[in-house]
């Protein structure tokens, strides 16, 4: 009886573990991710930020952005080359799924963005 | 005589079974969910005008049922009536679960379901009851738990402090609830008794639960009962009801004397298959007749009538429940008094309201977990006395009140 | 003695659920006087933004505005009554006091009250009122509870039932299913100096009679025409200090 328990928890625990476990051992056995390609940006132009800046912390840019025009209906910085908000990338990254999705599916994230907004 | 709290052995072909079928239901409820979910909240029968449906209605049913449960497991927890303690363990269990499937309900039905554990936790607005209510009901879960724990770790002196913490939460939870409705200024949801008779309804439906539970625990499991405290708790169901029904009457009333909600009130009891409900469901099988069953000299002492007594009670809540959500969305604001709207590209005047298949299924699926929670509870906690027997060194107290 | 004993336990116990309910509706009181208190009209602000609607100027047959609307916010349309969007509709009533008054063509839009039911019962102010008295769903906030639909007694609220995939104008995003939608009186174009798309549209078919403008400004347009006109409100009796003002109705 108690033994019987036991090994029904040691199989539960092993069917809990195998997803983790699969991923884990697919991961270990795929040869190393080739480096990212990211469409070039258009020639002669130049990002809004420092490319270090942009690369990391363009998430809390474009968050502060939305906050200022949707909830305080502030829209200053929105002229010139960010007119156009969040799709202003557009001017010089002209396809989404070579520039911002790359990225995010090899981060696994998730975006919120491109339902709504025409990217 | 100790009492003692044991599981369920669990072992027996219809204990598979039914884990079985509620399975099934629950894989029904959580794919027509995801369909929802996947396609839009269209596949529902809720429109514009009727954005509340099946869900809510469910929702607030079992939050309903949920109080009275805890007033049952009070009896002991606060009140220190030994007679009701064999059940006090299975009552709180209960209460915790039907909030449980309150919330998975309300979760379920919203919109963006990957916002919604993280937006009303991050963003508040105090002056909305929506706000204040996932506080209270995640607090009442918590409270519950912590209530079970200190009860079946047998500490007297906490059970009787968190019981009567859970009492006084079930209470504030069960206003905030109603005042969802009542403090919203729609011609019938607009209301200061909406909360105290939603608190009224929810502890009779709890209480004509109980009752079924117990009953029916006791009989499939084979053991003995006694009849004295159940009967009692048929008294409690009695003056309950009583109270609920005394509510509706006086909002209502109020409604149809006032003129400026005459004729939504004329709507609510004459207006279409809702009222059906109102005068068939709610009053008759709801109130009237379960009240004659448990006052009527006979069938109030028979075990049998008092189970057919509530299980109309809690037909009768369902009913409430769904005449508190629906008609109130249905019966339109008046946007131009004096005037009526003749040409409109959307649905004006009075809406109406189909559930879809997949809102059942939906609603049926919450019942199913909670139901198999309920069987797996049993039968890993250590929930059901051996037996219910008046205890002996109390006197009989249902003899005291009058009951055979 | 033993029955005296009960009874005390039991009016004590009764007292506490007495003073638990008080707390129950203790806190809706407080939370509605602070509301009073904070969502009064702002006259200091520079900005407060309202419109006018002269019946007398709009055609009864026309759905400039509504089509414009549609356009411009990239709402989409499937017939289907019951859970269609519209931010601007147009309907037709007729008196239920007396025989042969005329039908009137009446555009309907979100009031912009100055006492917004819907933000007041949004549980993550993803609906708010803006500074300048515009009432706006956040769509990035908004998780589709459905409250504000309800608490609007305009029924000048929708919810997105169903995904739309019509973009007529790509510079504006559209909104995805399950979040609440109503007009924010072009906020965005409104920002930017420019008319709303309704006003503009029908401006286009030289009806002109809508008017968007600063209600502070006593040098605007739509004062004027709030001086100069009988004005009418939609249910000014709910307390909700609409902002949109009907000229004819």
């Amino acid at each position: 009886m108690k033994r019987q328990r036991r090994s029904l928890i040691v199989v539960a625990l092993v069917l809990m573990a195998a997803p983790l476990l699969y991923a884990v051992l697919s991961f270990a056995a795929r040869p190393a991710p080739r480096p990212l390609w990211l469409e070039p940006p258009a020639p002669n132009t130049s990002c809004i930020l420092p490319t270090a800046v942009i690369r990391y912390d363009h998430m809390q840019h474009l968050k502060n952005l939305r906050d200022q025009v949707m909830r305080e209906g502030r829209r200053e910085e929105l002229t010139g080359a960010r007119a156009q908000g969040l799709t202003s990338c557009r001017g010089c990254h002209a396809h989404r799924e070579r520039f911002c999705d790359r990225c995010h599916e090899r981060a696994s994230v998730r975006l919120d963005c491109f339902g709504c907004h025409v990217y | 005589m100790e009492l003692k709290f044991e599981r369920i052995a669990g072992r027996s072909k219809p204990f598979y079974l039914l884990s079985c079928g509620l399975a099934g239901l629950v894989a029904a409820g959580v794919y027509s969910t995801w369909l929802m979910h996947d396609q839009g909240l269209h596949l529902s029968g809720m429109s514009s005008r009727i954005p509340w449906g099946l869900p809510i209605v469910m929702a607030i049913f079992y939050i309903g049922l949920s109080a009275g449960s805890l007033v049952i497991s009070s009896l002991y927890g606060v009140f220190g009536k030994l007679e009701y303690k064999p059940f006090a363990r299975v009552a709180t269990y209960m209460a915790l679960l039907l909030m449980i499937g309150a919330l998975l309900s309300i979760l379920t039905d919203q919109g963006r379901i990957d916002r919604v554990v993280v937006e009303p936790f991050s963003h508040f607005n105090f002056l909305s009851m929506l706000s204040i209510n996932p506080f209270l009901y995640s607090s009442y879960i918590l409270i519950c738990a912590a209530y079970l724990i200190v009860m079946m770790a047998g500490n007297e002196k906490w059970t009787k402090i968190l019981a009567l913490i859970a009492v006084l939460w079930a209470i504030l939870v069960h206003s905030g609830t109603g005042a969802i409705f009542g403090f919203v200024p729609r011609a019938l949801y607009n209301s200061p008794l909406l909360p105290p008779s939603f608190v009224a309804a929810a502890l009779s439906s709890g209480t004509a639960l109980m009752i079924l539970v117990i009953l029916a625990l006791f009989r499939l499991t084979g053991r003995p009962l006694d009849k004295a405290p159940v009967l009692w708790i048929g008294r409690l169901l009695a003056v309950l009801v009583l109270i609920a029904g005394y509510l509706v009457l006086v909002e209502n009333a109020h409604r149809l004397y006032a003129h400026e909600s005459r004729a939504a009130e004329r709507f609510f009891l004459l207006g279409g298959a809702h009222s059906l409900l109102f005068w068939g469901g709610l009053l008759l099988v709801g109130s009237v007749l379960p009240l004659l069953i448990l006052f009527h000299r006979r069938a109030g002492a028979s075990i049998r009538w008092v189970a057919v007594a509530a299980v109309m009670v809690v037909a009768g809540v369902l009913c409430e429940r769904y005449l508190i959500v629906i008609p109130g969305l249905a019966y339109p604001p008046d946007l131009f008094p004096g005037w009526t709207i003749t040409q409109s590209p959307i649905e004006e005047g009075i809406a109406s309201y189909a559930m879809s298949l997949y809102e059942v299924l939906q609603a049926l699926g919450v019942v199913a977990l909670m139901g198999l929670l309920f069987l797996w509870g049993l039968r890993t906690l250590r929930l059901l006395p051996t037996e219910a027997r008046r205890p002996t060194e109390f006197p009989a107290r249902a003899v005291a009140i009058g009951c055979p | 003695m033993g029955k005296t004993m009960e009874r005390r336990k039991f009016l004590k116990t009764g007292a506490l659920v007495g003073a638990g309910a008080a707390g129950a509706y203790g806190l809706p009181l407080l939370t509605s006087l602070r509301a009073s208190a904070g969502n009064a009209l702002a006259p200091s602000a520079k900005c407060r933004w309202g419109m006018v609607i002269d019946l007398t100027k709009c055609p009864p047959n026309c759905t400039a505005c509504v089509d414009a609307c549609k356009r411009e916010n990239n709402v989409g349309s499937t017939g289907d009554r019951l859970r269609d969007i519209y931010r601007i509709r147009k309907v037709t009533i007729e008196s239920t006091l007396a025989v042969g008054v005329a039908p009137k063509a009446v555009p309907l839009l979100c009031n912009h009250c100055d006492e917004p039911p819907c933000a007041l019962v949004c549980p993550i102010k993803a609906t708010y009122k803006r500074e300048d008295g515009i009432v706006i769903v956040d769509p990035h906030r908004c998780m589709g509870c459905r409250y504000c639909v309800i608490a609007c007694p305009y029924n000048a609220r929708h919810f997105n039932f169903r995904e739309n995939d019509q973009r007529p104008n790509p510079a504006y995003p559209k909104r995805q299913r399950g979040v609440a939608e109503s007009c924010d009186l072009c906020a965005h174009l409104l920002d930017q100096g420019k008319q709303p798309a309704c006003v503009a549209a029908c401006e286009g078919i030289q009806a002109k009679a809508l008017c968007v403008g600063n209600l502070n400004d006593p040098a605007s347009e739509i004062s004027a025409l709030i001086r100069n006109h009988s004005v009418k409100r939609l249910r000014e009796d709910l307390g909700t200090e609409p902002k949109v003002f009907y000229i004819g109705l």
